[in-house]
């Protein structure tokens, strides 16, 4: 997986290559937007970390640029102003999500996966949460090395999940799209699945432990491959 | 001593203008009506003294007509009756003389003695006198006969003059007080209808908060004040601008400070893991206060954002609460799980107008403080929806400890922190305050239904579009 960071900052900037090389991906550093266009045009990145705030063309303005010649990697945006974070969540101007600086690692490791697998799913039809990998092609899913069993309603209901995560999934989004005009789900199937699920996940064994549906009261599940405290 | 007095008066600046309008409109109209009281005086006792005057002429003119030559020598042949006539008077008391040439007296009273008067110019003459301590009003009148000229002088004693001048003074002096006291009336009203403008203007300003920075209207202003008013709008726009300033000043500062700590922190976690085992609690202690930092560089810059001076109209849109409890939902269920707290949501479809952002902050910081003084295992419900048609609410409940009631008043105040043992910035509540107070919105605190924890409350004002 190649990373591009465009970061003129030199402190934040060798703090990210770091880290994300330190998390098994590959890394690229360009201090500027110009030179960032030209890499992201000559060179296939799996994501972009962009700085908002760039010496000359800003950060906006080069994702507009990729996007007008095709250019569909997923950007991850870094903005120091606040006032930018209401104009990249609300509008679409191309970017797939945004940190506010400063930044803990861990959460833009985790933006940053999720990010990757939601592009790979698409490229590569397998879909990746730390050991639990879901292969859209053969329809199977695997914890760790270990194959796991799961019916049509819960394959859905897991592939909606990791899709989002980091982030919680409303129960009755959940509801609405997977419900079929000849297939109606209801939010207490919803909940029955939820919990057949958990316990497929607890009883796997080998390398597979670790993966937690979390309840959020009122709103719906989150999926995250922290082990339960 | 009293001009002195009047110095101090003009120059001193407080003092009420009414008071200041009063004394110089009482203190002249007081003099004036003094004067035209003796003024009125004297001319009435002048005109008294006219008619009097006559009178007594013709008492000398009478008596003239009496003296007659016998032997050569003037005599006055006046009988009793005609001289009890002469002398009936109810009031005064009155003397009469005939003097010869020589300045003898012929009849009459020994009083008139070198009382005649010696200006022969005027015939009758008339002065004023004394006799026997009273004021008298004395006529000499020069009679030329055939036995030479007889000098006739009567007196007689002023009472009546003086009463029939007071008598017309005190009717002169009555009218004149009641005009004084019509006057002021007249202006003491005036005034007050006339400065109504001016106490409107005063109680306006008196009404305004101390963030209210806003120009003073100048219309409905009489023109003798609009310099004055134009003055405050000055003096309020270089306050506004020197606020504005200060706000973007702070904006920027933790704006600037966000990349520096952004590149730290990276740096501090990546060092964090290449060290040795006891630099551990070092490191985490490093990272606690990196955390610390960053979190009160990102409080202050809400504070500023959200401040009376930040200019939001451009920023507010409908925005609906449940959205932001479901984001809150995802940043803030690990710090949740992390203390094993129920973190919950009951929320429906609630649209608002305000700032997205500042109402981000608003509910993150409740929800912060919630989790944050909650206990292990406690809960916290998060709720949004409508008390009444298009009044929206935004509520955040847990069962912690709660806030005890002393302390309430002061958990809005910037940098307060009830409960010191807790780690915070103490400007979580100041946010929600400010925030609560850009939209117009108004916050509550209660206890829960359980009776355990606290209530947080944000009722948004009835939203224009649900008519």
């Amino acid at each position: 997986m190649r990373i591009l960071v465009v970061e003129d900052d030199d402190t934040v900037a060798s703090g990210l290559t770091e880290g994300l090389t330190g998390a098994g991906f590959t890394v690229d550093r360009v201090a500027a937007a110009e030179p960032g266009e030209a890499a992201l045009a000559h060179t296939a990145y799996d994501l972009a970390v962009v700085d908002i705030g760039l010496p000359g063309m800003d950060g906006l303005e080069l994702i507009r640029r990729l996007r007008r010649k095709g250019i569909a990697v997923p950007v991850l945006v870094l903005t120091a102003r606040d006032a930018m974070e209401d104009r990249i969540a609300g509008l679409d101007l191309g970017a797939d999500d945004y940190l506010t600086k400063p930044f803990l690692l861990p959460e833009l490791l985790a933006r940053v996966r999720a990010l990757i697998r939601r592009s790979c799913s698409v490229a590569s039809s397998e879909l990746a949460l730390g050991p639990l990998v879901l292969d859209m092609a053969t329809h199977s899913a695997r914890l760790g090395t270990a194959p796991l069993e799961l019916t049509g309603r819960e394959w859905d209901i897991l592939e909606q999940l990791m899709l989002a995560a980091p982030k919680v999934v409303n129960k009755q989004k959940l509801v609405e799209s997977l419900s079929h005009w000849d297939n109606e789900l209801t939010p207490n199937a919803v909940e029955i699945y939820v919990s057949r699920l958990r316990t497929k996940l607890d009883n796997s064994v080998g390398d597979g432990k670790g993966i937690s549906i979390r309840t959020v009261r009122g709103i719906g599940y989150r999926i995250d491959d922290n082990p339960a405290p | 001593m009293t001009i002195r007095r009047l110095d101090v008066l003009l120059s001193r600046p407080r003092g009420s203008l009414w008071g200041r309008l009063m004394l110089f409109l009482l203190a002249p109209l007081l003099v004036l009506s003094a004067l035209s009281i003796v003024s009125d005086y004297r001319s009435n006792l002048a005109q008294s003294n006219e008619a009097y005057d006559h009178a007594l002429t013709s008492s000398a003119v009478a008596l003239a007509a009496l003296i007659g030559v016998h032997h050569g020598e003037l005599r006055v042949d006046l009988p009793p009756s005609a001289e009890a006539m002469l002398r009936i008077d109810p009031v005064d008391k009155v003397f009469f003389a005939v003097f010869d040439s020589g300045n003898r007296r012929i009849a009459g009273d020994v009083e008139l003695e070198n009382k005649a008067s010696v200006d022969e110019g005027l015939n009758p003459d008339f002065h004023d006198d004394v006799i026997k301590g009273q004021n008298v009003r004395v006529v000499t009148y020069r009679a030329r006969g055939s036995g030479g000229e007889a000098v006739i002088v009567v007196a007689e004693t002023v009472h009546k003059r003086e009463k029939a001048a007071t008598q017309a003074a005190t009717k002169t002096a009555t009218a004149d007080f009641l005009l004084v006291m019509a006057t002021l009336l007249t202006v003491f009203f005036g005034v007050r209808l006339a400065l109504a403008p001016l106490t409107g203007l005063s109680t306006s300003i008196a009404q305004r908060t101390p963030s209210d920075l806003r120009p003073l209207p100048d219309s409905g202003v009489p023109s003798e004040v609009r310099p004055l008013v134009g003055a405050i709008n000055q003096l309020m726009g270089n306050l506004r601008s020197a606020h504005e300033a200060q706000q973007a000043f702070l904006t920027n500062a933790a704006h600037q400070l966000r990349t520096p700590i952004a590149g730290l922190q990276t740096q501090l976690e990546l060092a964090a893991e290449t060290l040795p085992a006891e630099a551990r609690p070092r490191m985490e202690r490093l990272r606690d206060a990196f955390r610390r930092l960053s979190h009160l560089t990102h409080q202050m810059l809400a504070l500023a954002r959200s401040s009376a001076e930040a200019d939001l109209a451009h920023e507010f849109q409908r925005t609906d609460l449940q959205t932001l409890c479901e984001e809150a939902a995802s940043e803030f269920l690990d710090a949740a799980l992390a203390k094993n707290i129920d973190l919950g949501f009951e929320t429906e479809k609630t649209e608002v107008q305000g700032s997205r952002w500042l109402l981000r902050e608003l509910l993150a910081n409740l929800i912060d403080n919630a989790i944050r003084y909650t206990q292990e295992g406690g809960h916290v419900t998060v709720r949004c929806g409508h008390k009444g048609a298009g009044i929206g609410y935004l509520e955040v409940e847990d069962n912690g400890a709660g806030i005890p009631a002393e302390k309430q008043a002061h958990i809005f105040d910037r940098f307060y922190r009830a409960d010191s043992q807790q780690p915070g910035t103490g400007l979580g509540l100041s946010i929600v305050q400010e925030v609560t107070q850009r939209h117009s919105a108004t916050i509550t605190l209660d206890r829960p239904a359980s009776g355990q924890g606290s209530k947080f409350c944000i009722t948004f004002p009835k939203d224009p579009a649900t008519g």
